[in-house]
């Protein structure tokens, strides 16, 4: 099934498992930056290292860019983050980190996706696909 | 498609440099991420310290600094870090990262002067020009009280804007983006127009918390506010929530009427705000009764130097108590300002001790103090917040004027003595 949605940043295709946050997030506070292991809310405990990371908006502290830039120096950032509503400060995030973000989903991602699915993000033709 | 000038098209090629070219490239793509058709000239920009340091050493290779720019405060006083009673082994541990971010922003030509209100020293941008601040009650502040476009996209964005002299035209730089959307007013008995610092907290913190991020107009004030009125009413707003921009009729330079600041547009919503919120507030921000307050926290933001002359006139012949810490944050430069008119001796001649080139409260490391306080005053919304949340939940809060918190350390108990205490 394809989902059309908004690129915020591209460059690549990304394959891999699907972790999904219930909550806002904000890299400023929710997240460990030497291990990407998240701190609150539905993925306390574990590693977003690798996964493409969904949530459903970004809230926040404008410091979160340097964290995930931390993140992915230390190679523990999620390979893409999808989410319904990006503000400005989850797009600098993407930009700064390298990590391939989409926004604005047809259909409500929150309840589309599942932790543990397998997901195609195409952010250059602006969809994404559950495997 | 975006259209770039030659300019840019130059800087984005190299010709200016590697560190000018990467900037230019995370401006061109923040730019496709909100479809701007153009990028517009920033004359003014402020910066967060706390880049990653690979980073930084990267974007400052072949690059400078095409902007008046100034840099944010760090967490502690680099110079006063005892007196601040910080840890000894964490400063230690930080102070080569911290010197080496210095050796880069003067290499850039970013001013590294330390204080959260830029505006002080200098860095003012004027009515309807670009701008890019960091620190969310400058991002407000700018827009509001200059009346000058910033966007709030965070750190990276300043950076990138300080090397380029280049910010998407997207959001706030666009007028239309710029009218009120919400309405606040007082009711007739709050009698906002005497509203001392913190009161004017209060209202702020309301505002925010209602409006998050939607442009905000505040009307029925028979008052212009000054510099610090604006500050202590507006921080809070960023706080709560996350204005960027709020119009205050007959003080702000894009309101001098309802009508302006509305433009074209109508009020989505009417919120008339009363003694209940004002109580409300107050109890949000007052985290306990207790009036055993062991520290008090001053400048969040950073005072100005009107506000230390009051300071000084409230501390002359009096003592702090000795097992009672008051703590002043300002800028270094105030501090210079301050030595002329000898308002640092009055001041600390009563124990208060002056902080500079410090984020006092909301950045405040709590675990690495030597003697965490248990209960901490203020008179700034902003720090109240700030210190409890960040201290996670361990330091207590009283919040409350600024004649308050200076009698709390002189006679050792917090005397709440205003309206709003619920």
């Amino acid at each position: 099934m394809k989902v059309k949605g908004n690129k915020i940043l591209g460059g690549r295709v990304i394959e891999a498992e699907v972790m999904v946050q219930k909550e806002p997030f904000s890299f400023f506070g929710d997240v460990n930056r030497e291990n990407g292991v998240i701190n609150v809310g539905t993925n306390a405990g574990r590693s977003f290292k690798d996964k493409i990371f969904v949530f459903p908006q970004s809230k926040g502290s404008t410091l979160a860019p340097y964290v995930a830039a931390d993140c992915k120096r230390n190679g523990v950032a999620p390979k893409a983050i999808l989410c319904q509503k990006a503000d400005g400060v989850l797009a600098m995030v993407a930009i700064l980190a390298d990590i391939p973000t989409m926004d604005q989903f047809e259909t409500d991602i929150m309840t589309a996706l599942k932790t543990g699915d397998n997901v195609k993000v195409e952010p250059e033709k602006g969809y994404i696909e559950i495997l | 498609m975006m259209k770039l000038t030659d300019q840019e098209k130059k800087m984005l090629n190299g010709e200016y440099g590697e560190g000018t070219a990467k900037a230019m490239d995370m401006v061109v793509k923040w730019a496709e991420v909100y479809g701007a058709e153009k990028l517009v000239d920033v004359s003014n920009t402020h910066t967060s310290p706390g880049e990653p340091i690979e980073w930084l050493k990267e974007m400052s290779k072949g690059a400078k600094a095409r902007t008046y720019s100034t840099v944010h405060p760090f967490p502690v006083d680099r110079e006063r870090w005892q007196v601040q009673g910080i840890k000894r082994d964490w400063v230690e541990k930080m102070e080569p990262y911290w010197q080496e971010c210095i050796v880069h922003y003067k290499r850039l030509g970013l001013i590294p002067n330390f204080t959260c209100c830029p505006y002080m020293v200098g860095n003012v941008p004027s009515f309807r020009s670009n701008s890019n601040f960091f620190g969310s009650e400058a991002v407000l502040l700018t827009n509001s009280y200059f009346g000058a476009r910033n966007p709030r996209v965070g750190g990276p964005a300043c950076f990138i804007s300080a090397l380029t002299g280049k910010a998407p035209y997207e959001g706030l730089m666009i007028d239309e983006n710029r009218y009120g959307e919400l309405l606040f007013e007082p009711d007739a008995g709050l009698k906002m127009e005497g509203f001392d610092h913190a009161e004017l907290g209060l209202f702020g913190y309301y505002v925010g918390l209602v409006a998050q991020e939607k442009v905000c107009v505040v009307n029925g004030v028979q008052k212009r506010f000054d510099f610090e009125e604006f500050k202590y009413l507006t921080a809070p707003m960023a706080t709560s929530g996350s204005v960027a921009l709020c119009h205050i009729v007959g003080t702000t330079p894009e309101a001098l009427t309802l009508d302006q600041a509305f433009g074209p547009k109508k009020p989505r919503e009417k919120i008339v705000v009363g003694a209940k919120e004002m109580k409300d507030m107050w109890r949000k921000l007052n985290t306990t009764d207790s009036e055993d307050v062991d520290m008090v926290l001053l400048g969040c933001p950073h005072l100005s130097i009107p506000e230390l002359k009051s300071l000084a006139a409230m501390l002359e012949g009096k003592k702090v108590r000795s097992e009672k810490r008051f703590f002043i944050a300002i800028g270094d430069d105030m501090l210079n300002i301050a030595k002329k008119m000898d308002l640092d001796q009055i001041i600390e001649a009563s124990g208060a001790k002056i902080l500079t080139g410090v984020c006092n409260g909301p950045l405040t490391p709590w675990d690495h103090m030597v003697s965490k306080p248990k209960l901490v005053a203020t008179n700034s919304a902003k720090a109240a917040h700030y210190i409890y949340a960040g201290s996670g939940m361990t330091v207590n809060v009283r919040f409350g004027s600024t004649e308050e918190c200076v009698n709390s350390m002189i006679t050792g108990r917090y005397v709440d003595t205003g309206r709003w205490a619920s």
